[in-house]
């Protein structure tokens, strides 16, 4: 499991953990720096419009509101899974794990407020 | 920067973060890209050689932990991207732009404590997995 700074930048890492073999999981997370390099080097040839860099920061979190409600979303669903199959313990675990995914899930959403809130302001004039 | 309302979860973004979608200006091209994400999720999940099939591979204690690890990455990365918009509160800001940091701001020590006790609580299941995946392995 990579640490917060290893994490991969395109591909969610719930999705990432699916692979069972190790070497289709470090190679999906190249393809997804190497889609990162692209999506960057089109910029320049694209000529896009220059960014402010202000908007951008806060609209690049606001999308991290988004993933993290994909993630709640995600330990949610782990509750719902559980069965028969699964050993005592696992089946406590997956089930705290699906309550801590309602705890979590109010605050992502005055988070997801608050953003939509800023963003729905015109910027103000330079 | 463009403005792409489609990034506010109206459609799937299948396995690519929102966080990198978002950097794909022309929406002809995001929405392309989201539909991508979505179908390459779909070939995945069909192709289930190459993934952790339960049907064949009942999901041990151990991989549940690691499942539940990745996904609480996934919502630790909020942290990182609300830290960086916070290095700028010294800054002279607009009067909207500061309402917000202090939304973040009050939110921040609820989410911290959130992500504190998923974390404590899954390293004492991982660990109590692990001797006992090992012990049934035995």
């Amino acid at each position: 499991m990579p640490t917060d700074s290893k994490r991969s930048t395109v591909f969610r890492e719930s999705f990432l953990a699916l692979f069972e073999q190790p070497e289709h999981e470090a190679a999906l997370r190249l393809i997804g720096k190497v889609l990162t390099s692209l999506v960057w080097e089109g910029k320049d040839l694209l000529d896009a419009p220059a960014s402010t860099p202000r908007s951008t920061r806060l609209r690049d979190a606001k999308c991290a509101v988004g993933d993290l409600h994909q993630a709640v979303d995600m330990l949610s669903e782990i509750g719902q899974q559980v069965d028969d199959g699964f050993k005592r313990e696992t089946t406590r675990l997956m089930l705290a794990i699906a309550d801590a995914a309602d705890e979590v899930e109010p605050i992502a959403d005055r988070l997801d407020a608050a953003f939509t809130r800023f963003l729905a302001t015109p910027e103000p004039e330079e | 920067m463009p403005d792409h309302p489609q990034s506010s979860v109206t459609e799937p973004a299948g396995e690519f973060r929102e966080t990198f979608l978002y950097w794909i200006e022309d929406p002809e091209h995001h929405a392309t890209v989201r539909r991508f994400g979505d179908l390459f999720g779909q070939l995945i999940g069909e192709a289930q050689l190459v993934v952790r099939n339960p049907r064949e591979h009942p999901p041990t204690g151990i991989w549940v932990c690691e499942f539940i690890r990745a996904a609480l990455l996934d919502a630790a990365h909020l942290r990182t991207e609300l830290a960086e918009v916070a290095d700028n509160v010294g800054a002279p800001l607009p009067a909207n732009e500061v309402r917000l940091m202090i939304a973040v701001a009050d939110l921040m020590p609820e989410f911290d404590a959130w992500i504190g006790r998923l974390r404590a609580g899954l390293d004492a299941a991982t660990a109590a997995a692990a001797g006992k995946d090992a012990a049934d392995a035995d």
